[in-house]
């Protein structure tokens, strides 16, 4: 037999060297990273902190009642983990983005930040894992009593809750790590896992080949009832068994703890996706042959619970019976201590501190002291949840009921899932939704599962349990509604998760989410596409100028908001950043909520000002938005200027349509005007000569002459008309040689001479050099300036008319002004003597066609030149005809 | 775009269907109805049909996240798949 002393002086030693590894890890993380703590093996074996005494011991005992049944326990676990990528690093990445602390800082951060959801969280896990911690209690109290037969199992209870604080409060409190980090403990509890897993390994090994010979004796006569159990396997409860190990392994608040917060590299998640299955299924390979051995040669009353403990003490293997009794031992420390450290987190963060905060005086949240005060709260929350646990297992007398409270603690934290996964999941989900489903379902979970375990001893009494709330048999814990004949635990799943999530559908769809929970939720659910920035620490006065200086660039942009904080340290009197006092962080509020909302401001600048954590990352985060926000409707802004500018080029070009369509018009009706003219004399005389008999011969011949002379006249006007519309549209084709310009003037003064010799007009040339070449076509250069000169002559109406023709070169232009002393052009007709049909005012009798200018403009434009009247300052007016030169 | 890329990229969707396919798999395997076949009275290699089952399915399970664990995790690098900086749908 072990002997007592042996068996304490092993236990004292192997819980000295689980303090030493602590000690030593936790000083040398705070100096340099320890290499091997960063592997993914200690994260799996971290994670294994899901195996606990009730696993350990009980799995046995489950398998020796249920069969196969206990595996479910560890298939759910294996499909979240194999299936990792598609829910856990999801959890993980938020975890880390948002520095989420705790399951309930999750829930209550995706739900704008909700202080009663976290308080809600906070009493659900405390209140489900309370039981389960004197579970462990009650297997490390009965295993000690099997070796130390007569040991009293109170004080060996509370020595273990003590010892369990002590470590708990030791290494998990010793500092706020701004990540919730606590190598000590992890270590210690990789080094559990591996207690565990090997202590279990050997007595299955001893179970299977010490006693029996190998799997093959030990299955040799097992009849397929052993394996279906009491209940059957592979029927509802199979379902909601895995369902219910599947939600447990995120939503136990230790697991939560290990698997999100703990986590130091994401990338460690892919290893653990089949290492931790891989570590389950050594825990549990040897499960069923322990039982069946223990079945086999245990005496009937031997309790199936404490087989992997009696087994190798019945065969008198002390050493055996030692390293499986520190395995048992080590599962429930390791589940107790990250337990307490996880629950304590979110009571003191979510009860204990807010409240203290509040009674302390005011002043002390700016001044620091709020390290402290979260330190002391933690420590105390330790020592009180174990004290709960201690108290439980007291009272409870470590009775039976006992045993069905891991399922029972399974069921409570499953009323975590349909929040936690609406809210990485679903932008809809919000707070109203959250809350509600919650609370339904946590009262029904307690209606249905938690009060009944107490068999009537704690507020339900057993009448109430067999007959119904009242009397009423609908109201029966165990079949509400009339839903009978279900296990237990199926019933309570169907009815508190069922509604829970039921619940949180339907008022999230109908509630309106507030704004924050609104940012909250696109961050949370879009964690793959923000940025995830490294966490950013607050804890000094600086610290949080510094965060508000950053936070008021990122929504005002660098230069406003370095204006600002000049301003405000220029009131402070004080130089650099200004110390975050409330003036400076209600104007700093004003001034961002012009930019972002008032509610938005306000609760980014409170929390920056260091009144709650907050992950600074979802802060910078939503700044960005903001940002891009303000760009897009900037952009916005200047694509309607840009439209509206587009709208502007066209109501321009529509109106010169608009113009231009008037002059076809007037074009138009002044061509048929023009035409009338002549055909009407044609006409007339036609009839004239057709239609009187006594006509004589020479008034036929002056009638006919003037019909031919009409006729001329129509056929240039027409040949006119084609030959300004072929020039304005650029259809002519206009051969471009090098001319003298000085021969091209006077073979033009040769054409019109007659004409200038009839009405006695003196015509002078001014000094034109002989080399001075332009480039024109030679006929067309020719037709305007016969018709420049003949304007000039027939318009001439002074006594003594002359006309002065004189060419300039300027650049690479030539200038050739037809000058004449007859009056000119108005300047009121300067604008429209070059409109087709048009006339000077001053008219004489003997009228061209009104087309000549038009044309002659259009030749010359043509030629790349132009045809100007330009005013002399007597006010005298002159025709220039502009020329390109020849170039060499 | 460049070929290598857009093959890196189907292959990260790829190893991504595997893994759904893998817990879908699971699931149903290990979940009545289909589990149910495990329940004939035979044995497999000296084992109870229903326990061989359960662990040969679990067993597939582990090595198939094995298998698949180095892929994804690579396919889970910032930069392998999406741009950080986002600009939202």
């Amino acid at each position: 037999m072990l002997s007592v002393n042996v068996l304490f002086v092993s236990c004292l030693a192997y819980v000295a060297i689980l303090f030493a590894v602590a000690f030593i890890v936790d000083r040398r993380t705070r100096r340099e990273s320890i290499g091997w703590l960063h592997s993914p093996v200690i994260y799996t074996l971290s994670i294994s902190v899901y195996c606990t005494s009730w696993t350990f011991y009980g799995a046995v005992g489950s398998a020796a009642r249920n069969g196969l049944e206990f595996i479910t326990i560890y298939l759910g676990p294996t499909l979240v983990f194999v299936g990792w990528w598609w829910l856990l690093r999801k959890l993980v990445r938020i975890g880390r983005a948002h520095r989420i602390t705790s399951i309930a800082d999750l829930i209550s951060s995706r739900y704008g930040k909700s202080s009663s959801l976290a308080v809600l969280v906070t009493l659900i896990a405390l209140i489900a894992t309370t039981p389960y911690i004197a579970l462990q209690l009650q297997s490390v109290t009965s295993s000690y009593g099997v070796i130390a037969s007569g040991a009293n199992a109170t004080t060996t209870a509370f020595w273990v809750a003590a010892g369990m604080s002590l470590f708990a409060i030791l290494f998990g409190t010793r500092n706020i790590d701004a990540n919730e980090r606590h190598h000590g403990v992890v270590a210690a509890i990789a080094i559990e896992a591996i207690v565990k897993l090997v202590a279990l390994l050997a007595v299955g090994i001893f179970a299977t080949y010490g006693i029996s010979n190998g799997f093959g004796d030990v299955f040799a006569d097992v009849s397929p009832e052993v394996l279906q159990g009491n209940n059957g396997i592979f029927g509802a409860r199979w379902v909601t068994l895995t369902f219910l190990s599947a939600t447990a392994i995120i939503c136990l608040p230790r697991q939560f703890q290990v698997t999100v917060v703990e986590n130091i590299e994401e990338r460690h998640l892919s290893t653990a996706s089949w290492l931790f299955p891989l570590y389950l299924l050594g825990m549990s390979i040897f499960t069923l042959p322990i039982a069946l051995v223990g079945q086999q040669i245990m005496p009937v009353d031997a309790n199936p619970d404490l087989y992997v403990l009696s087994l190798p003490l019945s065969q008198d293997q002390n050493t055996l019976a030692l390293l499986a009794f520190l395995g048992g031992f080590s599962s429930a420390t390791s589940m107790v201590i990250v337990a307490a450290i996880a629950v304590s987190t979110m009571v003191s963060n979510h009860i204990v501190t807010p409240i203290a905060l509040r009674l302390l005086p005011a002043g002390t949240a700016i001044s620091g002291d709020v390290r402290s005060v979260v330190l002391i709260s933690r420590r105390f929350s330790i020592a009180g949840i174990l004290g709960l646990g201690f108290l439980y297992f007291w009272v409870s007398g470590g009775s039976d009921a006992l045993a069905a409270i891991g399922l029972i603690a399974f069921v409570g934290v499953a009323q975590f899932l349909p929040s936690l996964l609406g809210g990485i999941f679903w932008r809809g989900a919000n707070r109203a939704g959250a809350i509600a489903g919650l609370l339904i379902g946590f009262i029904l979970w307690a209606y249905t599962l938690f009060l009944p375990s107490f068999s009537g001893g704690f507020i339900l009494d057993s009448a109430t349990i067999s007959e119904g709330l009242f009397g009423i048999a609908a109201l029966r814990p165990q079949s509400l509604l009339g839903l009978t004949d279900l296990d237990p635990v199926v019933h309570a799943v169907i009815w508190s998760v069922g509604s829970n999530a039921l619940v949180f559908l339907i008022v999230s769809s109908l509630a309106q989410p507030g704004d924050i929970e609104r940012m909250q939720g696109t961050l949370f659910v879009d964690v793959y596409r923000s940025a995830g920035g490294a966490p950013t620490g607050f804890a000094s006065g600086s610290a949080q100028s510094e965060d508000l200086f950053i936070l008021a660039q990122r929504i005002l942009g660098a230069d406003p908001a370095r204006r600002l904080f000049d301003d405000l340290a220029r009131t402070q009197g004080t130089s650099g950043l200004p110390h975050p006092t409330d003036a400076v962080i209600s104007r700093l509020e004003r001034e961002l909520s012009g930019s972002i909302g008032a509610s938005s401001a306000h609760a980014m600048v409170t929390r920056i000002a260091g009144r709650q954590t907050v992950g600074m990352t979802e802060l910078f985060s939503i700044a960005d938005e903001t940002q891009q926000l303000i760009e897009t409707t900037k952009q916005l802004a200047d694509k309607s200027e840009e439209l509206e500018r587009a709208a502007q080029q066209l109501r321009t070009a529509n109106e010169r349509l608009q113009a231009l369509d008037t002059q076809k018009d007037e074009f138009l009706s002044q061509v048929s005007h023009e035409l009338r003219t002549p055909m009407t004399s044609i006409r007339s005389f036609s009839e004239i000569l057709l239609g009187t008999e006594d006509i004589t011969d020479a008034e036929r011949d002056k009638f006919a002459s003037i019909i031919q002379e009409e006729s001329v006249r129509l056929t240039r006007l027409l040949d006119e008309i084609l030959d300004v519309s072929r020039l304005e549209a650029g259809t002519a084709k206009l051969d471009i040689e090098s001319i003298e310009l000085r021969e091209a003037i006077s073979k033009a003064l040769d054409t019109i001479s007659g004409m200038a010799q009839k009405l006695d007009v003196n015509i002078r040339i001014g000094d034109i050099p002989p080399d001075l070449t332009v480039r024109a076509n030679r006929d067309r250069l020719r037709q305007v300036l016969i018709n420049l000169l003949s304007n000039a002559v027939k318009y001439n109406r002074s006594e003594e008319p002359e006309i002065f023709i004189r060419a300039d070169c300027a650049g690479n232009g030539v200038f050739v002004d037809v000058i004449d002393n007859g009056g000119g052009v108005g300047r009121k007709d300067a604008g429209i003597v070059f409109e087709k049909f048009a006339r000077g005012s001053g008219t004489s009798h003997d009228y061209g066609s009104g087309l000549g200018l038009p044309i002659s403009r259009a030749i010359m434009r043509a030629m790349g030149g132009d045809l100007t009247i330009e005013f002399a300052l007597d006010g005298t007016s002159y025709f220039q005809a502009r020329l390109l030169r020849t170039t060499a | 775009m460049e070929p290598n890329r857009a093959i890196s990229r189907t292959s990260h969707g790829k190893i991504r269907d595997r893994s759904a396919a893998l817990v879908i798999a699971g699931a149903t395997l290990l979940l009545p109805p289909v589990a149910g076949i495990a329940l004939a009275d035979t044995t497999l290699a000296g084992f109870p049909f229903a326990l061989a089952y359960i662990f040969t399915v679990w067993i597939a399970l582990i090595a198939g996240a094995a298998i698949l664990s180095r892929p994804l995790a690579k396919a889970d690098e910032p930069d392998a798949t999406r741009n950080p900086a986002g600009s939202g749908d």
